[in-house]
């Protein structure tokens, strides 16, 4: 079986492709996983398995709740210079509850939930002008709420499985400017936030004492926009304005297939193995076409990528508790395509090295369990040629770049 | 003055319904509802995520509660229904205790989920008529994250944080406008808008003063939710291949309105066990009207159409009138009978309207409310071996009634004339609350 999952796993490699991470993909969830370059799927027991991979949820071992945060720092360039991206700051809430429940499912199963919201915006659209460069998958990806929950059963000694969902939200509406019964200019509007949830499913298989397998789907998860704008002025403008259709996609995570093996070789190590397939070649327009009048948009050929990471973990005893020291690598290939013709939606390789520590005090007075880590995106150099019959030969760009971002955890027992 | 009714049918054509948290308006689970919102010292279940958050940590018991409740308003204007939106949707809550310290600590989390959308804002004319409290204040989600302990004597501390967002940004366009065909237009978008956070607090606490007689209060913070929005259009107005009529033409449109105000709220009251079969509770809650501002759309217009700038005729933007409503306490009393494994409920609460009589340009409409309201629950020992604890069901119906107010226009030449508001609010709602 290990050798099919490895000849599977080389197979997708030997074809790879891009990848890029979204919100919670991006840096990973909770204060574990993002140490070790966003693996735990086939480890976890914490509230960030309501991410990672549902099913750890049946092995929680206590109740448990947990705050935190993040912050980072996005340096990133355009033909050398850096762009004003925003870097993004976020808390995160989480906890996990096995339940106490008997009879045949008595210690089996164990619930989940985990929040990330951020600092500035729980969702944001942005889109420039066709022709502006932007970096497409980074410049808002970080600025979405994370809303999870889920629930893990164990069904034998070995088999465990969980379901969750994340939701997101889809913008709905329409204004219309007109002329009030008083003669203002005025708006009327009507603007819904719609739910749109994007299920998990994950299962782990506990192979020996030493070796656990997980495998996980993740639903496509979107935001979509769609506002149209109308007005009624009357007199007031001598040129009517058309019908303006405000519509496209603030927020997208691909489908993605996650196999993950953890293996123990040694008392308190882990070595951890994960490679991903993200669908990307599904990903829409960030923006469609506003009046009736424009030239159909071509299609953008994003393509699929898949995602290896890597990580290890030591642990033992220290402080009056456990010290755990973590560390992981990940290469995201980028999904975008050259962009030789007018679209200018940047996007480069990156290499994703991260570490972290973990303190616990389990049996303490106050049991607290703290976790920090940091990590370091780099962005390998990308060069645009452009397609001298489309655009001026001279609008060549390039891109690179690198982005560091950390953050801290704390969980106590209850 | 007399009405203008073809007036009043033209804005009820166009109407809208009005807006607020819908656990405000309507109570948040079958318990509290039943007992006409009187839970500030009465809460035993979820429902505290709401109500006061102090008493998530009353119970030593993980509780999970699920249930449905909806709304049906029938408010109408000189007897015509405005066909105001009914409001529907999950309300689920979370508590999980435990101990820290000795103590018994709680985190808690309340969410009302409507069926149709987490939030609907809506912007409308000043003038055109609404049920302000009504029309869109149940439209939108409810989401409390609470933490709670239990400290010696009986005394429970419990605060939160409620989540909401609101829509600010810029939609820019570029190209060339069609003149004379506006449909032949092209125009290249650009956006960004985000959806800010807000939170505001809520806060309580509670005393089991006597082993008969639970004391509670609770704070509850409010706000509104600013929608920012602006629209720039720039470039050439012509027919796209042909020489442009004006070149380099600018339009500049910023709205600036607010909607699904809810006020500060401060709730005191109390829980009596006053035999072991019967409960009665009281609570007396004030909320901040006063704060209320005119919610319609503040605009900012600008328009360059260079050689024909003398044709444009923008009127000019008379500042909003002043709503001028006020602070409002509102009484609730609720009784629970307890037989058995059955309990059965009632309550009453009145609630004043904040809204002063529409007589001048505004159309702000609210009545007084009455909310008569019944319920049962019943136990059930556990869940086949598996869910050891008793699980509750819970059922709740009420009656809103609005009395009729009339609205008299102090000028003749009002373009809605004057009217008459009234209505009645039918509310049901299900829960079922299990412990583990």
């Amino acid at each position: 079986m290990v050798r099919r999952v490895a000849l599977a796993a080389a197979l997708v490699a030997a074809m790879a492709a891009p990848s890029i991470a979204s919100p919670l993909d991006l840096f990973g969830f909770g204060g574990r996983s993002p140490g070790l370059a966003g693996t735990g799927a086939a480890s976890t027991t914490d509230y960030d398995a309501v991410y990672l991979n549902p099913a750890g949820l049946a092995d929680t071992p206590r109740k448990r709740a947990t705050v935190g945060g993040l912050a980072g720092d996005f340096r990133l360039e355009l033909d050398g210079q850096p762009t004003a991206t925003t870097s993004p700051r976020g808390l995160a809430i989480g906890g996990q509850v096995p339940m106490p429940l008997g009879g045949a499912l008595k210690d089996r199963v164990g619930l989940g939930f985990g929040f990330y919201v951020p600092s500035e915006a729980i969702n944001r659209a942005r889109a420039p002008f066709p022709g502006t460069p932007t970096f497409v998958l980074l410049e808002s990806r970080a600025f979405v709420v994370g809303l999870m929950v889920a629930v893990g059963v164990r069904v034998s000694p070995r088999w465990s499985v969980g379901v969750g969902v994340n939701s997101l939200a889809v913008l709905r509406g329409a204004i219309d400017v007109t002329i009030d019964g008083a003669g203002r200019i005025t708006t009327q509007s009507e603007q819904r936030l719609l739910t749109r949830f994007a299920p998990i499913v994950g299962a782990r298989w506990r192979r020996s004492a030493t070796t656990d397998v997980a495998l996980v789907v993740r639903a496509p998860s979107r935001s979509d926009y769609d506002i149209t704008v109308t007005n009624d002025l009357g007199s007031t403008l001598p040129v009517t304005l058309p019908l303006i259709h405000i519509a496209g996609t603030a927020q997208y995570d691909p489908l993605m297939v996650v196999a993950e093996a953890a293996w123990r070789p040694l008392a308190g190590l882990t070595l951890t193995g994960h490679l991903a397939w993200h669908r990307w070649s599904a990903f829409p327009r960030p923006t469609v076409n506003a009046v009736t009048g424009n030239p159909p948009q071509p299609a953008l050929d994003f393509h699929d990528t898949a995602v290896p990471r890597v990580s290890v973990e030591y642990s033992r005893p220290g402080l009056g508790g456990t010290v755990a020291a973590r560390a992981g690598y990940a290469f995201l290939w980028s999904p975008a395509p050259d962009q030789t013709r007018r679209e200018t939606l940047y996007d480069n390789d990156r290499h994703q090295l991260a570490a972290g520590v973990g303190l616990a005090w389990p049996g303490a007075a106050v049991p607290l369990h703290l976790d920090a880590w940091v990590q370091l995106h780099h962005l390998a150099y990308r060069r645009y040629q452009r397609d001298p019959d489309v655009v001026a030969p001279d609008r060549a760009h390039s891109t690179a770049g690198d982005i560091v971002v950390g953050g801290l955890t704390v969980g106590v027992d209850l | 003055m007399k009405a203008a009714p073809a007036a009043l049918a033209l804005a009820l054509a166009a109407a809208a319904p009005a807006r607020a948290n819908p656990a405000d308006v309507y109570g948040f689970g079958a318990r509290g509802q039943a007992m006409a919102g009187a839970q500030v010292a009465g809460a035993d279940d979820t429902s505290a995520a709401y109500y006061n958050p102090a008493l998530l940590a009353a119970s030593p018991d993980i509780r999970i509660d699920v249930g449905y409740q909806q709304a049906h308003p029938r408010l109408t204007i000189d007897d015509r229904d405005t066909d105001v939106d009914s409001s529907r949707g999950l309300a689920i809550g979370l508590a999980v205790p435990g101990r820290l310290l000795g103590a018994r600590l709680a985190i808690g989390a309340g969410l009302f989920l409507p069926d149709q959308h987490i939030t609907r804002t809506r912007t409308l004319a000043s003038g055109q008529p609404r049920f302000q409290l009504f029309d869109n204040r149940p439209q939108r989600l409810f989401l409390a994250a609470n933490v709670a302990t239990r400290l010696p004597h009986g005394v429970y501390l419990g605060a939160g944080i409620a989540y909401m967002s609101s829509t600010q940004g810029t939609v820019a366009l570029d190209g060339v406008v069609g003149f004379p065909d506006p449909e032949v237009s092209q125009l290249d978008m650009a956006i960004d808008v985000d959806l800010k956070t807000i939170r505001y607090p809520q806060a309580g606490v509670a005393w089991e003063m006597l082993p008969w007689l639970t004391v509670g209060a609770s704070y509850r913070g409010g706000f509104h939710l600013q929608i920012d929005q602006t629209f720039d259009i720039t470039g050439d107005v012509g027919t796209p291949g042909f020489p442009p009529v004006v070149i380099d033409g600018s339009l500049h449109l910023r709205s600036q309105a607010q909607d699904l105000f809810q006020p500060a709220q401060l709730t005191g009251g109390a829980a009596a066990r006053l035999t072991p079969r019967w409960t009665v509770a009281f609570d007396l809650a004030w909320h901040r009207w006063s704060t209320f501002e005119n919610p319609a759309a503040h605009i900012e217009l600008g328009l360059d159409l260079k050689q024909f700038q003398e044709l444009v005729d923008i009127p000019p933007q008379e500042p909003l009138p002043l709503p001028h409503f006020h602070d409002i306490a509102i009484p609730r009393l609720g009784v629970e009978h307890t037989r058995g494994r059955t309990r059965w409920r009632a309550g009453y609460a009145y609630e004043p309207s904040p809204a002063p009589p529409q007589r001048g340009a505004t159309n702000f409409i609210d009545n007084d409310k009455h909310t008569l309201a019944l319920g049962a629950g019943v136990d059930r020992a556990g869940l086949g071996g598996i869910v050891l604890k008793p699980i509750s069901f819970d059922v709740a119906l009420g009656l809103t009634w609005l009395p009729e107010r009339t609205h008299a226009k102090l000028i003749a030449a009002d373009p809605v004339g004057d009217y008459r508001s009234a209505g009645v609010i039918i509310t049901g709602s299900v829960t079922s609350r299990w412990r583990f």
